[in-house]
């Protein structure tokens, strides 16, 4: 049908040729870069005589005589007339509509102009963050949204990102995240975990990607981010984080049929990992000893020792000597992922109907060997305008991911990277490569050299993580233009998706003796329908006035089936049926509905002052009965200086603007109502961990934002400034109770947590030639979350308990993302405390370790910096991001392994020699005296850096990486001769170059986090794998 | 359309909308039971906290009592006690929430008349109020396991939580009496018997007026003669059947976590040096059940322990290697159900009776002799090893009248049978004697511990009840003193 339409439009313009009396030609420009517009929109005014300009922006067509002037447009620029007069070539130069007019997304998808908002919001568009095909949306955007942190767990193939808009407003670590929107339709960004801690011995999590990481960003035409209340005041409860408001590309902004094809390739290599040492070998006290794990032992020097290969047994010393060498490579065992992106795109465009197809898939294949991720995606959007007032709108995507194997994450006994910590120097994986079990007892020994570790090829080889998830979002859109000022919208969307996962693990391991299967199954479907009425009236005195009216139903479906069985009745058989125990299973289903009406106003003076009002009201279904119900107001101004004002010629533009929002969020459904879980055993039951509570009340944020836009020097230089201060109170909270009372947690409203800050967008162009160009942004932002209350009688509110007994505590008067743990005792004078231990008949000193927590500093950077600059020369383009991090605390709880089992090369002095360490010992009645005690390296490094001990396992995380490097070129100037409309190739490095300001940092990638359960728990590093650098290119070719 | 006809539009909508009629049912939670029944609720109340003793057991108390070393963890062993937080705040976390299921049982049984089940409720909750005493002195009591009723418990004397441990127990028995037993089923512990659970309720008494009678306000003696000469009121333990066992199928779930440890945990299992001596002085059959002889035997052909409180790296290099060169823990129990979790065990009873006889508290025509040689018997055939001919007239065992010999036994019958009331009776007599390690010495200045942190949580959010809990005890420190130390 679209090509009919195409071929229409063809006939129309060769028979007006035929016809016409006077022939018109001319050639339309961008008024930026001096290039054609391909595509453009040339309209003899007053007839229906038009065309579309060619792929070298030039036209032609044959009118009447009579005609006068020529209307031309094209999206994204002002339209603009041009009289004819008496020639016959015209030259035409359109001009990008201006920034101060730029559009973005606000709520419920009505698009306003920036200039009219009260609030900040940035426009992303797809162009400027899809240079690089990597990893979700989120990933993309870090460095040029300020206020806006993205931190992503290190998976391999697949890895779920945390995002923060504006710091944590909430003790719950996980509600913390911006509420995703695309085309209109809430989507889930859920993060369905499975697993326990991340040190768990056999019960790792592992990263299925979460709702993000779905997404084809192939298909994005840009990413309105509103950060703050007010911005999204009119979405109700779960926008009180701020919005990602995704518009995919409708193919809208191209008349006739097109074709492009996109295609990519990207490449993980592990440049590096952790510094090892590599003078000592497995063993301690400088001699070998088997299966102990660990580097403290002899020199790698090539003296015969006896090493017993194969499967560790106590008696297996007993073999012929062999030369004592490094032969243990952790960083080669990983590979280099390959990934591949195919992308096919067809739309089309006649006025009347337009509409996108696009299909892609993607494939990768992770740094642990054996891992993957695959996804294909289908995309369908299709708008018609099916009378002169009705419009349809509908836009579908389904998705398709899966894995055969995806890695656990965490520190614990079966992950790769306990592994790693464990193995000895003069041993090699690749010896444990072909035989992973022992000769004739597959399912029953492995084959390794630590009886108490795990064959890493048995793990990455036989204990598979698997997934299977379909998915599908959509809406459908009706709009009715009533009058000429009143129109009115109907829509209806969905999310869906059902995420099948499955573990696998054979017996005969120590980790797993029996074996285990696992399987889980997650349903998920939100679906909204909503209403919208809008009017808009320009009255008398230049007053402009838009007035909304909506309501909207949300119904959201929960429900979840879980399957563990942690003995195989035969073996490396993977069926529920084959369990040889009584296996746990669960199933679990939850609903909720939100109704809401909303309404808004604003009053516009003559495009120079703005003054909105909204209010919103919502019952939602998980709340009490008879305290459903809750309303929020919000009021902002907005004044456009440079139009009120006679400013400076230098001052192209200036804008000022303050806002107040409440919000409201209701909890989880479930909540209000006492039930029992199940026991243990058979028909048993047990009180709930968790106390319900049936007098909820609905959370509440209020914000405070100020701002404002500047552009100087003919829009050359500009700065976008905010100060924001948001408080939220009445948090529905999770709340640690004194596990004496029989229950571990209750449900309250408490809390009071203030997050205030700046953020800071400069855009400059420095230089802009006909042929060069130099673009610079700088986003800068610096927060503070401080927990002004919280609850009665509680001291601290754990938010996140990390690795090695740390944890994340909201304390009153402290900060959001205050870090707690043990540390060094020390004395009243700051004196470390050592004590003296016998070991061997000799004498050493150790630190003492402080039995109390202590606040050891906060997870948030004092402030963040994102700086991009992009060179355009001719039709070459190179683009680089540095992200840079200031301060902020990272725990690691890798390092006290790297420490104690000798790896890296800050454990090698002292190998063979004694120091004495400074310190104070106990000397009697209570007082102390200089250390003069020496002790050796090996027990100085294991007693000092303990994993218990927090504080000298965390680092100032401060770093600066360059994030990006890529380079573009429009190839289409120099291959004219191809069929091709355009023919663009780019070629980018990621993750290239990281300097960390703590020099132990360099053995990890600061920017990582934690995984446990169903949490990314900021702060922390626990088993982290290594963090690869990606190289990639891009091919896209449309027609 | 006109206008009015918006209007009215607009109005259906915001009717829907404010419309939350189905609200109630839409949060409706029909995934789990609502409703308190004393049926279900038994097997949870008998069963949960069983693991996490098993692992306190395993690792802590095994050690601190000497009967082996964990060569590759040792630092419990050591004393260094805040590495043990994990499973300590699990215990704690599991008896209460233990006690308050069975609260909630207790009050429903008592409602719907069914007394058996409340009974087994008191003596269970005595049975895990008493192990919380033991492990943090004084602690939440009667102010716990009342969920939303009170998230902020109040920490009780050691004194008050045994005279209330001592009440529900004695309340229990009699209540059983008159019961009609366990109609509703759900007894996982002694398939509804309720002759088994007044044995239970009552030999459970006389551990804990035992470990009192230093406490003369208890009147230790004459409760325990009372119990013992009136064996019709107060029925007791006799028989090994009898014992307070819980029997683990050995399937998973119902399979203690001791079963469960890989195999290679157990060949890091030394045998201590404590035990070492019981082989060299008396050639005890029972340690050759519990240990296998190094794998090394040509070069170590006889047991070899290793000392407790060492530091770990000469505790795992031991004899050169430990793993090939020293006796560790038997894998007979392992991936099975053969090892029970036991409450109180008839060996243990017969020992009571033989220090009471011992010390004249009663009397009832069985000597202390003829009690200590059952209570050495008892523990043998509960292992199934046959008593050597001649064995209880060995010098080292042959009953002579001290509590030091009772004590050894009572020790070496413990082993694997609850093994945080050998370190109970080890605070309340100092015995058997233990050789304490040189890294310990430094932690607790040459002092067994006699109790465990209070959990972390506790210090922050039930803060007021847990400093006044710890400044009542002198302190949250691992050698406070008991109420019935003296």
């Amino acid at each position: 049908m679209k090509l009919s339409t195409c071929l229409f439009l063809l006939f129309q313009f060769l028979a007006q040729q035929s016809f016409a009396q006077r022939a018109i030609r001319g050639i339309v420009y961008d008024g930026d870069n001096k290039e054609p517009l391909i595509g453009a929109s040339v309209m003899l005014k007053g007839t229906n005589v038009a065309t579309i300009t060619g792929t070298d922006g030039r036209f032609s067509l044959n009118g009447d005589t009579n005609a006068k002037t020529l209307l031309i447009s094209f999206a994204g620029y002002s339209e603009q007339e041009v009289p004819i007069a008496n020639s016959n070539e015209v030259t035409i130069t359109l001009r990008p509509k201006a920034n101060l007019e730029e559009v973005v997304v606000t709520s419920l998808g009505v698009e306003a102009k920036r200039s009219n908002l009260s609030y900040s919001t940035q426009r992303v568009s797809a162009k400027d963050f899809n240079t690089s095909r990597i990893g979700d949306i989120s990933q993309q955007l870090s460095g040029m949204v300020p206020g806006l942190n993205i931190n992503t767990g290190n998976g391999s193939g697949v890895s779920s990102s945390r995002i923060v808009l504006r710091g944590e407003a909430s003790l719950n670590l996980n509600k913390n995240q911006p509420l995703i929107v695309v085309d209109g339709v809430v989507v889930s960004n859920n993060l369905d975990g499975v697993g326990g801690a991340s040190e768990s011995g056999n019960n790792l999590p592992v990263d299925y990607g979460n709702g993000l990481t779905d997404f084809n960003t192939d298909d994005i035409e840009d990413v309105s981010v509103l950060k703050g209340s007010k911005a999204a005041a009119l979405y109700g409860t779960r926008a009180a984080n701020g919005a990602l408001v995704i518009r995919t590309r409708s193919g809208a902004n191209k008349k006739g049929l097109g074709i492009e094809y996109n295609t990519g390739v990207t490449i993980d290599r592990v440049t590096s990992f952790w510094d090892e040492q590599t003078d000592y070998g497995g063993g301690f006290d400088n001699a070998f000893r088997v299966d102990w794990g660990g580097n403290y032992g002899a020199p790698t020097d090539g003296a015969l020792i006896k090493q017993p290969t194969g499967a560790q047994s106590s008696t297996g010393i007993s073999v012929e000597p062999t030369p004592f060498l490094k032969r243990l490579d952790r960083k080669g065992f990983f590979q280099t992922g390959v990934g591949t992106n195919n992308n096919l795109a067809l739309s089309f465009n006649n006025n009347k109907t337009w509409g996108r197809v696009s299909m892609s898939h993607l494939s990768r294949t992770g740094i642990v060997p054996n891992t993957e991720y695959k996804r294909k995606n289908v995309g369908f959007r299709l708008g018609t305008d099916v009378t002169d007032r009705l419009k349809l709108d509908i836009s579908a995507n389904y998705i398709n991911s899966s894995s055969d194997n995806l890695p656990v994450i965490g520190g614990g006994g079966e992950g790769i990277i306990n592994n790693m910590y464990w193995g000895m120097n003069n041993y090699d994986y690749n010896d444990y490569k072909k035989d992973i079990w022992l000769p004739g007892k597959e399912g029953v020994t492995q084959n390794y050299f630590l009886s108490w570790g795990t064959n890493p090829w048995l793990i990455v080889r036989k204990n598979l993580n698997g997934f299977k998830r379909k998915r599908l979002f959509g809406n459908i859109k009706a709009t009715y233009k009533l009058t000429e000022n009143l129109s009115a919208f109907v829509r209806t969307g969905t999310d869906f998706y059902d995420d099948r996962r499955q573990s696998q693990r054979p017996s005969g391991q120590p980790n797993f003796p029996n074996g285990m299967y696992r399987e889980q199954s997650i349903g998920f479907q939100e679906t909204n329908t909503d209403f919208l009425l809008s009017y808009d009236k320009k009255m008398k005195g230049d007053i402009s006035l838009n007035l909304n009216a909506g309501a909207n139903r949300l119904d959201q479906t929960y429900n979840t089936d879980f399957y563990e069985s942690r003995k195989l009745g035969v073996p490396f058989v993977y069926n529920k049926g084959n369990a040889g125990d009584v296996p746990r299973t669960i199933n679990y289903d939850a609903t909720k509905r939100i109704n809401s009406v909303y309404g808004s106003a604003q009053v516009g003076l003559d495009e120079k002052l703005f003054v909105d009002v909204t209010g919103r009201n919502d019952w939602s279904s998980a709340l009490p009965m008879n305290d459903n119900s809750f309303f929020y107001p919000s009021v902002g101004v907005s004044a456009i200086l440079s139009r009120l004002l006679n400013l400076p010629q230098m001052i192209s533009y200036a804008q000022l603007r303050a806002s107040w929002a409440a919000t409201g969020n209701d909890t989880d459904p479930l909540l209000t109502q006492r039930v029992l879980s199940f026991g243990t055993l058979p028909s048993s039951v047990i009180n709930p961990s968790n106390l319900v509570n049936p007098a909820l009340k609905p959370e509440k944020t209020k914000a405070i934002e100020v701002g404002g836009e500047f552009k100087f020097l003919n829009n050359r230089f500009g700065v976008d400034v905010n100060y924001y201060n948001n408080v939220t109170t009445d948090q529905i909270l999770q709340v640690p109770i004194s596990q004496a009372s029989g229950a571990v947690t209750r449900l309250i409203n408490a809390g009071k947590i203030k997050n205030s800050g700046i953020e800071i967008f400069a855009k400059a162009t420095p230089v802009r030639t006909k042929s060069f160009g130099w673009d610079v942004t700088l986003a800068w932002a610096r927060n503070r979350g401080k927990v002004v209350e919280l609850i009665d009688g509680v001291e601290s509110f754990v938010i996140a308990q990390g690795p090695s007994g740390g944890t994340v505590e909201a304390r009153p008067g402290g900060r959001m993302g205050d870090i707690y743990g043990r540390g060094l005792a020390r004395t009243s004078q700051g004196d470390l405390i050592l004590d003296v231990v016998n070991v061997s008949g000799t004498s050493l000193v150790r630190p003492r370790l402080d039995n109390r927590i202590k606040r050891l500093g906060n997870y948030n950077p004092d402030w963040t910096a994102g700086f991009t600059n992009s060179f355009n020369y001719k039709n070459l383009t190179l683009r680089f991001l540095l992200d840079y991090r200031s301060g902020g605390l990272l725990s690691v709880a890798d390092g006290a392994l790297l420490y104690r089992s000798g790896i890296v090369t800050e454990t090698l002095p002292y190998r063979t020699s004694k120091f004495v360490p400074d310190g104070v010992v106990a000397g009697t009645g209570g007082s102390f005296s200089k250390n003069s005690i020496p002790t050796t390296g090996q027990d100085w490094y294991r007693s000092y850096y303990p994993s218990a001990n927090v504080e000298s396992n965390s680092y100032d995380a401060t770093y600066l990486k360059l994030r990006e490097v890529s380079i573009g070129a429009d190839l289409k100037p120099w291959l004219k001769m191809l069929p091709v409309e355009s023919l663009r190739f780019s070629a980018f490095g990621r993750n290239l170059f990281t300097k960390t300001k703590s020099s132990f940092l360099r053995h990890f990638d600061p920017e990582s986090l934690a995984l446990s359960g169903s949490s990314l728990i900021p702060g922390f590093i626990v088993g982290q794998l290594p963090s690869p650098q990606t190289y990639g290119f891009n091919l896209s070719v449309g027609f | 359309m006109n206008k009015a006809k918006i209007l009215c539009l607009f109005v259906v909508m915001l009717v829907i909308a404010s419309c939350t009629k189905k609200f109630e049912e839409l949060n409706t939670n029909r995934n789990a039971p609502t409703s308190n029944n004393p049926a279900t609720l038994l097997p949870s109340v008998i069963f949960e906290p069983i693991n996490d003793h098993m692992t306190l057991q395993t690792w802590l108390t095994d050690q601190i009592m000497q009967y082996y070393v964990r060569r590759n963890d040792n630092q419990l062993d050591a004393y260094d006690f805040a590495t043990g937080s994990a499973f300590f705040n699990a215990v704690w976390r599991q008896n209460y929430s233990a006690i308050s299921n069975a609260n909630d049982m207790i009050s429903a049984a008592k409602e719907r008349n069914l007394g058996a089940y409340e009974a087994a409720g008191k003596t269970m909750r005595a049975f895990y109020m008493a192990t919380n005493t033991e492990l943090w002195i004084d602690a939440p009591g009667i102010e716990s396991g009342l969920g939303i009723n009170n998230t902020n418990p109040a920490y009780d004397k050691q004194q008050t939580i045994y005279t209330n441990v001592l009440k529900d127990l004695k309340e229990a028995n009699t209540t059983f009496a008159a019961s009609s037993g366990f109609v509703a089923g759900g007894d996982v512990l002694f398939k509804g018997d309720v002759m088994k659970w007044r044995k239970l309720a009552n030999s459970l008494r006389l551990r804990y007026l035992l470990r009192l009678s230093n406490r003369t306000e208890v009147n230790a003696p004459a409760e325990i003669n009372a119990i013992v000469s009136d064996p019709t009121a107060y029925p007791i333990i006799n028989n090994n059947s009898e014992a307070g066992v819980y029997d683990f199928s050995g399937t998973s779930p119902n399979i203690s976590s001791f079963a469960v440890q890989s195999i290679t945990v157990f060949s890091g299992l030394s045998m201590s040096k404590r035990i070492q001596q019981v082989y060299e002085v008396y050639d005890d059959p029972r340690v050759d059940f519990f240990f296998r002889r190094p794998v090394n035997i040509a070069q170590f052909p006889n047991h070899e322990g290793v000392p407790n409180g060492i530091p770990r790296e000469q505790a795992q290099s031991w004899n050169g290697n430990g793993d090939a060169n020293t006796s560790v823990l038997t894998t007979r129990f392992v991936n099975n159900g053969l090892l029970d979790f036991t409450i109180i065990s008839n060996a243990e009873v017969k020992f009571i009776l033989a220090e009471a006889a011992m010390k004249n508290w009663i009397n009832t025509g069985t000597s202390a002799k003829q009690y200590y040689d059952a209570g050495i018997t008892a523990n043998f055939s509960q292992w199934a090893i046959e008593i050597p001919p001649g064995f209880l007239d060995l010098p080292a065992v042959a009953w002579n009248n001290t509590l030091v010999r009772v004590m050894d036994q009572k020790w070496m019958a413990f082993f694997l049978n609850n093994t945080v009331e050998a370190w109970g009776e080890y605070k309340r007599t100092g015995l058997p004697n233990l050789t304490i390690g040189a890294l310990a010495t430094t932690v607790t200045a040459g002092k067994v511990p006699t109790r465990i942190f209070y959990p972390q949580l506790e210090q922050s959010i039930n803060s007021l009840n847990y400093k006044a809990g710890s400044t009542s005890i002198g302190g949250d420190n691992i050698t406070a003193k008991h109420w019935y130390q003296n």
